[in-house]
């Protein structure tokens, strides 16, 4: 039933606003559904096949990530859009990273939820404006292999594992009796040869490779 | 003090008395005799009169301790068989408390010697500076003198004499100092000692022994003598009033020392009335003793020591089962006291010879009583150090649980606070921007001037539930529960951090409970504030990893900064918020730093590395 929707949200006047909304202004809906919470979202779901589904995040029980996770796993072609109330970046990420097509936010203007609802529609990824300007596309690393590790001198790879026993820079440059300077640009140069962005995630590169070091 | 020395002491107490008893010469009286003189009107030569009459007075031979009341005349006839040229004698009376003697020496010329002595005469006006009353007397050995008494006294008369050379007296009196120095001076440590051990402990049994000990040695200075001689030479009527009110004051620290002592409070609650009652009225004796007649209150303080040592007594047995080694300390000491009073009373009813003994008894049971309690008191201390590390241990365990409950309690009810902002203020502020923006796009409010205001609403309403959105995430940061600690840390060092700070995270997959990860997160908020404030960090590695070694999983969160400056009291105070967060949830909180070598704040957490809470 493609032009059914879902709108899952524990705040029933919450809830009614949207659907007023969505039926007098937006002719992709016919029909609107409620869930105030995800198990029952997840029964409606299977139950009444709807083409979108609008998921709020902080909810009694299984909260809106966890209900877009099960969706996705159960019945992945099921369009999602998560309204919620939360503007970091962070939950965006974790969305889309668990298949969320939108993120809109409750504060957001009439206009934004229905050229969000329209843009779904058509199959696109749709973030609201207020903060889609801040997002950092979360690119998951890929493995390292053992090949790529080849590459690293010896020397990156002595600082590398001695990154992974939870050394600082200034800890490495006195172990080995370098300048701090020189360490940093073996850490760039050691997430260039591997490929990774962001120095972030130089430790959990170290630790989880270990073996190789 | 040991058990050692106190035997040692006694040892030689008792070899010194010996001593003494051995240089003294044995007077002898060829004829004595006494008359009760009721009205106190004979004069000297009626008596002399009445003894040539000699129908009138009872002779006695072998007591030389008559007792008796009131006014007495007494006289004898003593004949002097010591052999050697000595011609200066001393005939000493054994009881310092008589009230008045006057003595007259008849000598074979016809000539008469007046002497007065007794507690009405101040002791400067003593014939002879000793602690007894004394008479000098001038015979030529072998030598004849005939010595008559006027004795008066207000209570039960006791009249123990014996006569000395002058040259025995001086081998005597350095014997008997001898031994009063060694008892003084115990007392006097015994009593410094425990006075020092009540100011450190501010145990009160302490300071009722001192002073109870310090009465005691008053009462023994009084009935001795010695306290006329050294402490009031120069006050008349004094000694006998003194000696009473030390009795007084005796009575009244015992009795309270005894309370504190034998732990009544705890052990025999009821009994501590009747005991303090006891005390009191001791006490309230005292001021009796400005009447001109002592004896009444004599006789009274007599009686009541008498009931209190029974009472004592009565306590002990009844305490001795619960609290039985101070009782066993207390019942030793007054055993050795009891029986020297009981001597003493021997030696005073005559059944027994060798007055001067009863000094030396008495004194040698109190410093034995003195010590055995001070052994007591030291076992106390002991005790008293447990008691007090067990309150203060309870105190302090007391403490921390409440401490961990509030920081659980500000947890859960931030929480609750954050989901009420943020699930319904919040939502129903967006129904009604919603509203009033729907409001503003009507129809009938285009181009008005309502239109604009409607707007200024809407963007009132906009930040208000900006704001309410970061109260909400201050007070309890929701983001932990619905992105999981990673993300949550994540995001809280890339909004904490600028670019001019490296942080590595790396958080291993291992299940946790909410407020354990509630705890981490507000771990490395406390770190991360810190380390923006004080530390000049530019590193800072955030991490949690169960040990592969043994599978403890540990949470680090390290800079590389100055480390603990004096700049970081707040942090100081952070830590120990955090400190009780952690024990509230069964968590080990270290923190290493040291000044240039940054802060590592290490929790060690109670789960094992499959994410189940050990123990």
């Amino acid at each position: 039933m493609d032009r059914t929707l879902l709108l899952v949200d524990d705040h029933p006047l919450f809830r009614r606003g949207v659907k007023e909304l969505i039926l007098s202004q937006c002719d992709l809906y016919d029909e609107v559904l409620e869930a105030d919470n995800g198990k029952d979202a997840l029964d409606q779901i299977h139950r009444l096949k709807p083409g979108c589904v609008m998921l709020d995040i902080a909810m009694p029980g299984i909260d809106g990530l966890q209900t877009l996770e099960l969706i996705k796993e159960q019945l992945p072609d099921t369009r999602c859009i998560i309204f919620s109330m939360y503007n970091n970046t962070e939950f965006v990420a974790h969305a889309r990273n668990r298949g969320a097509q939108g993120y809109i936010l409750k504060t957001d203007p009439d206009r934004i939820i229905l050229e969000c609802l329209q843009n779904i529609m058509l199959g696109r990824e749709y973030i609201s404006e207020s903060i889609s300007n801040s997002i950092e596309a979360i690119v998951p690393q890929a493995p390292i292999t053992p090949e790529e590790f080849a590459r690293l001198s010896d020397r990156e790879k002595e600082i590398l594992s001695l990154i992974a026993k939870n050394k600082t820079s200034k800890e490495i440059s006195r172990h080995l009796s370098l300048s701090i300077r020189t360490i940093q640009n073996h850490r760039v140069n050691i997430c260039k040869k591997l490929g990774i962005s962001g120095s972030n995630t130089l430790l959990t590169l170290a630790i989880e490779n270990q073996a190789w070091l | 003090m040991t058990r050692k020395g106190t035997s040692v002491g006694l040892l030689l107490m008792i070899a010194a008395m010996l001593f003494s008893a051995e240089v003294r010469p044995q007077l002898e009286f060829s004829t004595l005799g006494y008359h009760y003189d009721s009205d106190a009107s004979l004069s000297l030569d009626e008596f002399i009169a009445d003894i040539e009459a000699l129908g009138r007075f009872e002779p006695f031979e072998d007591a030389d301790i008559p007792v008796g009341y009131g006014n007495h005349w007494l006289f004898g006839d003593i004949e002097v068989r010591t052999p050697g040229d000595t011609n200066q004698w001393f005939l000493e009376i054994n009881f310092p408390n008589i009230d008045r003697v006057e003595a007259f020496v008849l000598h074979d010329d016809g000539s008469v010697d007046r002497f007065l002595v007794g507690d009405e005469v101040a002791f400067n006006d003593w014939p002879s500076s000793y602690r007894k009353p004394s008479i000098p007397l001038s015979i030529t050995s072998p030598g004849h003198a005939r010595i008559y008494f006027k004795v008066s006294s207000e209570t039960p008369l006791i009249f123990p004499i014996q006569i000395t050379s002058a040259r025995d007296r001086n081998i005597a009196e350095g014997a008997e100092y001898f031994l009063y120095g060694i008892f003084y001076g115990s007392i006097f440590i015994l009593a410094l000692y425990n006075a020092g051990v009540y100011f450190s402990l501010r145990d009160k049994s302490y300071l009722y022994y001192v002073l109870y000990i310090l009465s005691f040695s008053l009462v023994q200075a009084a009935t001795t003598g010695i306290g006329q001689q050294y402490l009031w030479p120069s006050l008349d009527n004094a000694t006998t009033r003194i000696a009473l009110l030390a009795i007084a004051s005796t009575n009244f620290f015992m009795i309270l020392f005894v309370i504190h002592f034998l732990d009544l409070k705890s052990y025999a609650p009821n009994l501590i009335r009747p005991l303090r009652w006891t005390a009191w009225v001791a006490l309230l004796c005292v001021p009796t003793l400005l009447l001109p007649r002592y004896a009444y209150t004599q006789y009274f303080l007599h009686g009541l020591n008498l009931l209190a040592m029974i009472a004592i007594g009565f306590v002990c047995i009844k305490v001795f089962r619960r609290n039985r080694r101070p009782t066993v300390y207390l019942l030793t000491g007054y055993s050795m006291l009891f029986s020297a009073i009981v001597l003493a009373l021997l030696f005073q009813a005559s059944l027994i010879a060798h007055y001067s003994y009863i000094d030396f008894g008495m004194s040698a049971a109190i410093i034995f009583e003195a010590i055995v309690l001070s052994i007591g008191l030291s076992e106390r201390i002991a005790k008293l150090r447990v008691e007090n590390e067990e309150a203060e241990r309870a105190q302090r365990i007391v403490q921390e649980e409440l401490s961990q409950q509030l920081i659980q309690a500000r947890e859960h009810e931030r929480g609750a606070m954050s989901k009420l902002l943020h699930d319904s203020i919040s939502h129903d502020l967006v129904v009604i921007q919603k509203k009033i923006a729907r409001l503003g796009s009507a129809e009938e409010l285009q181009h008005s001037s309502l239109n604009t205001r409607v707007d200024n609403i809407s963007g009132l309403l906009s930040s208000t539930i900006n704001d309410i959105r970061n109260i909400s995430h201050l007070s309890h940061p929701r983001i932990v529960k619905h992105l999981g600690l990673d993300a949550a840390l994540s995001a809280l060092l890339k909004s904490t951090f600028d670019a001019s700070i490296t942080w590595n995270l790396y958080i291993q997959d291992i299940h946790l409970d909410d407020d354990t990860q509630l705890l981490l997160y507000r771990a490395v908020q406390e770190a991360t504030t810190n380390i923006i404030k004080h530390a000049k960090a530019t590193e800072c590695i955030v991490r949690l990893q169960a040990s592969k070694a043994d599978g403890q999983v540990q949470f680090v969160v390290k800079d590389d900064g100055e480390g603990f400056t004096a700049s970081s009291r707040s942090w100081r105070f952070g830590l120990r918020t955090l400190r009780e967060h952690c024990k509230s949830l069964a968590c080990l909180l270290d923190v290493q730093s040291s000044p240039g070598e940054g802060t590592t704040l290490t929790i060690v957490l109670p789960y094992s590395r499959e994410g189940k809470p050990n123990g």
